[in-house]
C-alpha cells in the first residue's frame, strides 16, 4: 500500500499543471473548432506573450548581469498590471495573423497544407525576432509573483500555484460563460458548427473568425506568463507547451472544449505519476505513449467529431 | 421586393444558373420548381449571398445586393432557410432560436421575438432545451423557419425544400404555418420539388438547365405541358 | 513527355560538364551535392504530400532511419555504400509504421499524429536510458567521425568530395527517372485518386490502403537513400535533423517549388540549400530571414515557383509557345500563313 503522502503531491501537480494545460490548449481548440485550421505559431504566442511581461517588468539593473544590451522598458510594472497590455498585444497579433496570413489561404486550395507551413514559418519567424532581440538566453521573472505558500494538511503549496491555479481556472470559466451566454460567444459556437448557415443567421463570419484567433492567441500568452513564473524564459519555450497541446487535443479531440479540458488533465495526471514512479523524464513520453494508444483505439479522440 | 436580373451563377468553374431573371412582389407567395440539379437552391443560394453571381444583378426592397455578403443581406430582412434545416447540431432547440437573432436590432428584442415564435410554434416551446440532433425531421424543419423568423424585420421567407424527407402529415403542417406566416404580411418563396402543394401560390417560376423555363399563376403552371416534360421527360 | 525526358537527360549532362570549373571551387561542389540530395528528398516528400495528398508531417523520421543506420554500419566496418542500401531500406521500413496510421486516420488528424509520434520519437532517442533497439542513435551525441567511402581504393573525400558530386549525381538521376516512371504509371493515377476522390476510387476497386502503403514505402525508401547519403558526406548525424526545423526546410522546398509539380523539388532545393548555406553565419537573422520567404511564397505563390510558372504560360507546352513563336516568325517575315 502506498503511502498516500506520496500520492498526493503529484495529484496536486496535476491539477494546477492540467488546468495550465487547459489554457493553452484551449486557444487551439477554439482556433480549430471554428476556423478549420491547426495554428503551429499558438508556442510562439505562448512565447512573445510571455516575453513582454519580462520587459516591461525587469528592471534595468537586472539586464547587466547578461554582459550585453538585453533591451527593457525601464517601466518595471508588477507582473499583474504587466500581464494585461501583453494579452491584449498578443490579441491583436491574433488578430492581425487571422486577416493577414490566414484569411488569403482559406480562400485558396490545400488550406490546410498552406496553413500549416504559414503558422510553422510565423513560429519561426517569431522565434528568430525573439532570439535577436533578447538573445537566446534564459530569463526568469525579476520576481515572485507572490512569495509564500500555504499548509493543507501534508502538502504544501505555493501561492504562486494557487494562483496559476486560479487564473486559469477563473479564465476557462470565463470562457465558457462567454461561449454559452454572450452574443459573439453564441455567433463563435454557429460559425463552429454551421458556417452557412450562421452567415444565414445574420453572423458576421469573418469577425468571427478574427475574434477566435485572437482570443486563442489570446489564451497562449495568459499560458505562457502564468507558466514563465515556474519555468526559464527563452526563444523556444513554446515548442513543449505546444507539444503538449497537440497531445491534449489529439487525446480529447481537436475541436471539442469538454474534451480538451478533460484531456488536460488526465495528461498533466499521467505525467506526474510517471515522474513519481519512474523519473521525470519519462513524463512526457508517456504522454506520447497514452497518445499512440488513443491512435490505436479511438483516432479522433474521445469526444472529437469525425473527419468529414 | 426580390428582383434578380439576368443572374449568372455557379460554383467554381461550373455555372448553374445561365441568366435568371424574375421579380416577387411584396407579400408575394411564390415558388421556385423543377427537377433536381437544375438550379433551384443555386437561386437561394445566390439571392442570400452566400453565393456571388458571376454577371446580373440581384435586388431586395429595392437595393442593390449583388455581391452582398450573407449575414448583410439577412439584416435587410431577406431570410434564407436552407435545404435539410442546417440547425446547429450542439446547440439546444432555444440557443438556435437565439442565434437566429444575432443581428443587432434583432438581438435587442430576442425575448419578444422568443414568444411570438414559441406561439407561432407550440410544439417546438415543449423541446426548447432539447439538443437540435436529438430532434425528428419535422421538428428541425420548424425550428430552422422559426430561426429564421427570429429575426427582427422578415420581409421576404426563401424556404428550400420545407417538405423533404417529412411524411405527408407533417408537410401539410408545414404548410399550415407557411399560411399563418403570411397572413401577418410576410412575403415567401417555397422551393419544391413536388408541384402539389403549391397550388395557391400567386407565381410559380419553372427551372430548367439553370434558365426560367417557364412562369406564370399556379393554375397556369401546374396545367401546362412544360411542367409535364421537365418532370417526366417528353 | 518528350521536353521532360529531355530535361532529364541535358540537366545532368549539364551539371557534368561543370565538373572542370567544379575542381578549383570546392564550395560549389558541396553546394551541388546538398542540391541534389535535397532534390531526392523534395520529390518524395512532394510525391506524397502533393500527388497522393497525405498530410504527412514526419519525413525526417525515415531520412534519421536511413542516416543513423549508414552510420552505424559504416562505425563497425561495412562498406559505408552497403550502409546506405541498408539505411534507405530501414527507412522504408520506417515508412511502413507510418503507413498502418494513413489506415487509421486522414487530413488534419494524420497530420497531428505524424508530428507529435515524430517528436516522440526524438524525444526518445535523445534519452540516455533508450530502448536497446534505438542504440544506434547514440543518445543525445548522435554519431561522429564515420569514416569514408573507399571504393576504388581511394578516400572519396579527396578533391573536394568529386566522388561523393558523381554519386549524387548518380542517385538523383536514379531518383528522378524511378518517380517519373512511378508517376506515369497507373501508380500515379492511383494516387491522384486517392488525393482527390478517395471514396469513388475505392468504389472502383483501387486498394486505396494497397496505394498508400506503397506511397510510403517508396517515399520512405528514397528520403532513406538520401539521408544516408548525407550522413556519410557529413561523417556525423546527431538528433537535431528530427526537430521541427528541419521539417520547416523538407516543407520549404516543396513549397518554394511547387506542391504537386514534379521538378518543383529541385528548383526548390536549388533556391534554398545555396540560401541556407550563404545565411548561416547570420544566425538567428537566418532563422527570421526562412520565415519571411516561405509566409511570402505561401501567401503570394502558394502553387510555387514552378507552379507559377506554368501559370503563367497558362498551360501551354513549351513546345507549343516555341510552336506559335515559329507561326509568328513567319507571318512577320511576310513569308506564307498557315
Amino acid at each position: 500500500m502506498v503511502e498516500t503522502a506520496l500520492l498526493l503531491p503529484p495529484l496536486l501537480s496535476a491539477i494546477i499543471l492540467g488546468s495550465l494545460y487547459a489554457l493553452m490548449a484551449m486557444g487551439l481548440t477554439l482556433i480549430y473548432s471554428t476556423i478549420r485550421i491547426l495554428n503551429f505559431a499558438h508556442g510562439a504566442f505562448f512565447m512573445a506573450g510571455a516575453y513582454i511581461v519580462w520587459w516591461l517588468n525587469t528592471p534595468e539593473s537586472a539586464t547587466r548581469l547578461f554582459g550585453t544590451m538585453i533591451p527593457v522598458s525601464g517601466l518595471q510594472l508588477p507582473l499583474f498590471v504587466a500581464v494585461i497590455p501583453a494579452v491584449i498585444i498578443i490579441f491583436g497579433a491574433g488578430v492581425v495573423t487571422q486577416k493577414a496570413l490566414i484569411l488569403p489561404l482559406i480562400r485558396k486550395p490545400n488550406t490546410l497544407i498552406t496553413t500549416l507551413v504559414a503558422t510553422l514559418a510565423l513560429a519561426t519567424i517569431l522565434e528568430s525576432v525573439a532570439t535577436v532581440i533578447f538573445g537566446g538566453g534564459r530569463f526568469s521573472y525579476a520576481q515572485e509573483l507572490v512569495v509564500g505558500n500555504v499548509r493543507l494538511g501534508e502538502l504544501i503549496v505555493t501561492y504562486v500555484e494557487i494562483i496559476q491555479f486560479a487564473v486559469a481556472i477563473g479564465v476557462l470559466l470565463a470562457l465558457y460563460l462567454f461561449l454559452k451566454k454572450s452574443r459573439i460567444g453564441i455567433g463563435m459556437r454557429a460559425v463552429a458548427q454551421d458556417l452557412d448557415a450562421a452567415s444565414l443567421c445574420g453572423i458576421n463570419t469573418q469577425t468571427v473568425y478574427l475574434l477566435t484567433f485572437g482570443i486563442g492567441a489570446a489564451l497562449a500568452a495568459l499560458a505562457g506568463f502564468l507558466l514563465t513564473n515556474i519555468i526559464f524564459l527563452s526563444p523556444s519555450v513554446g515548442a513543449t507547451p505546444l507539444t503538449i497541446a497537440f497531445i491534449v487535443v489529439v487525446f480529447g479531440g481537436i475541436g471539442s472544449v469538454p474534451g480538451t479540458v478533460i484531456a488536460s488533465y488526465v495528461v498533466a495526471l499521467v505525467q506526474q505519476y510517471v515522474t513519481l514512479l519512474l523519473d521525470p523524464s519519462w513524463g512526457l513520453s508517456f504522454a506520447f505513449i497514452l497518445m499512440i494508444a488513443v491512435l490505436i483505439i479511438r483516432p479522433r479522440g474521445l469526444f472529437g467529431f469525425k473527419e468529414t | 421586393m426580390l428582383v434578380l436580373e439576368n443572374v449568372r451563377s455557379g460554383y467554381g468553374q461550373v455555372e448553374v444558373l445561365k441568366g435568371v431573371s424574375f421579380e416577387i412582389k411584396k407579400g408575394e407567395y411564390a415558388a421556385i420548381i423543377g427537377a433536381n440539379g437544375h438550379g433551384k437552391t443555386t437561386i437561394l443560394r445566390t439571392a442570400s449571398g452566400l453565393l456571388r453571381p458571376s454577371s446580373g444583378k440581384v435586388k431586395f426592397d429595392g437595393e442593390d445586393i449583388t455581391g452582398m455578403p450573407a449575414y448583410k443581406v439577412a439584416e435587410k430582412g431577406l431570410i434564407h432557410i436552407p435545404e435539410g434545416a442546417r440547425l446547429f447540431p450542439q446547440m439546444t432547440v432555444q440557443e438556435n432560436l437565439v442565434a437566429g437573432a444575432f443581428a443587432k436590432s434583432s438581438w435587442r428584442n430576442k425575448a419578444k421575438n422568443l414568444a411570438r415564435v414559441y406561439q407561432l410554434f407550440p410544439n417546438i416551446a415543449e423541446r426548447k432545451n432539447q439538443l437540435a440532433l436529438t430532434l425528428s425531421g419535422g421538428e428541425r424543419q420548424t425550428v430552422a423557419i422559426a430561426r429564421g423568423l427570429m429575426a427582427e424585420n422578415v420581409k421576404l421567407l426563401m424556404i428550400d425544400e420545407p417538405s423533404a424527407g417529412l411524411a405527408p402529415i407533417l408537410i401539410d403542417e408545414v404548410y399550415e404555418k407557411i399560411g399563418e406566416i403570411r397572413k401577418t404580411g410576410v412575403g415567401v418563396l417555397v422551393v419544391e420539388q413536388s408541384p402539389k402543394r403549391i397550388a395557391d401560390c400567386d407565381c410559380i417560376y419553372l427551372i430548367e438547365n439553370g434558365e426560367v423555363r417557364m412562369q406564370g399563376s399556379a393554375k397556369e403552371v401546374l396545367e401546362s405541358k412544360e411542367v409535364m416534360q421537365a418532370y417526366l421527360g417528353s | 513527355m518528350r521536353l521532360r525526358t529531355i530535361f532529364l537527360f541535358v540537366l545532368p549532362v549539364a551539371i557534368l560538364s561543370l565538373y572542370p570549373r567544379v575542381a578549383e571551387q570546392g564550395y560549389l561542389t558541396y553546394t551541388l551535392i546538398l542540391i541534389l540530395a535535397y532534390s531526392i528528398i523534395g520529390f518524395y516528400y512532394n510525391m506524397l504530400l502533393g500527388n497522393v495528398g497525405i498530410p504527412f508531417l514526419g519525413p525526417m523520421v525515415p531520412y534519421a532511419v536511413g542516416g543513423y543506420t549508414a552510420g552505424y554500419l559504416a562505425l563497425n566496418g561495412y562498406n559505408p555504400l552497403i550502409g546506405i542500401v541498408v539505411g534507405s531500406f530501414f527507412a522504408a521500413g520506417s515508412g511502413f509504421a507510418f503507413s498502418l496510421l494513413s489506415n487509421r486516420v486522414r487530413g488534419l488528424y494524420m497530420a497531428l499524429y505524424s508530428l507529435v509520434i515524430t517528436l516522440f520519437f526524438h524525444q526518445l532517442i535523445v534519452r540516455s536510458d533508450i530502448p536497446a533497439i534505438f542504440h544506434i542513435f547514440v543518445g543525445a551525441i548522435g554519431q561522429n567521425n564515420i569514416p569514408d567511402i573507399t571504393l576504388g581504393g581511394f578516400r572519396w573525400r579527396l578533391g573536394d568530395g568529386v566522388a561523393y558530386y558523381y554519386l549524387g549525381i548518380l542517385l538523383f538521376v536514379g531518383s528522378a527517372i524511378f518517380l517519373k516512371i512511378l508517376l506515369d504509371s497507373r501508380f500515379g493515377v492511383a494516387f491522384k485518386a486517392v488525393r482527390d476522390a478517395e471514396v469513388y476510387a475505392a468504389s472502383l476497386g483501387i486498394g486505396i490502403f494497397r496505394v498508400k502503403v506503397i506511397a510510403f514505402l517508396v517515399s520512405s525508401f528514397f528520403i532513406g537513400l538520401s539521408g544516408g547519403f548525407l550522413t556519410i558526406f557529413y561523417q556525423a548525424v546527431g538528433p537535431d535533423i528530427l526537430e521541427t526545423s528541419n521539417m520547416l526546410l523538407f516543407f520549404s522546398m516543396v513549397v518554394f517549388g511547387g506542391l504537386g509539380t514534379f521538378f518543383g523539388p529541385v528548383v526548390g532545393a536549388f533556391i534554398l540549400v545555396p540560401l541556407n548555406n550563404y545565411l548561416t553565419p547570420y544566425g538567428a537573422w537566418r532563422l527570421f530571414a526562412w520565415g519571411l520567404a516561405i509566409l511570402f511564397v505561401v501567401l503570394v505563390a502558394p502553387e510555387g515557383a514552378v507552379g507559377k510558372a506554368e501559370h503563367l504560360l497558362r498551360g501551354r507546352s513549351i513546345r507549343g509557345l516555341i510552336g506559335s513563336a515559329r507561326a509568328w516568325t513567319r507571318t512577320a517575315s511576310g513569308t506564307s500563313t498557315s
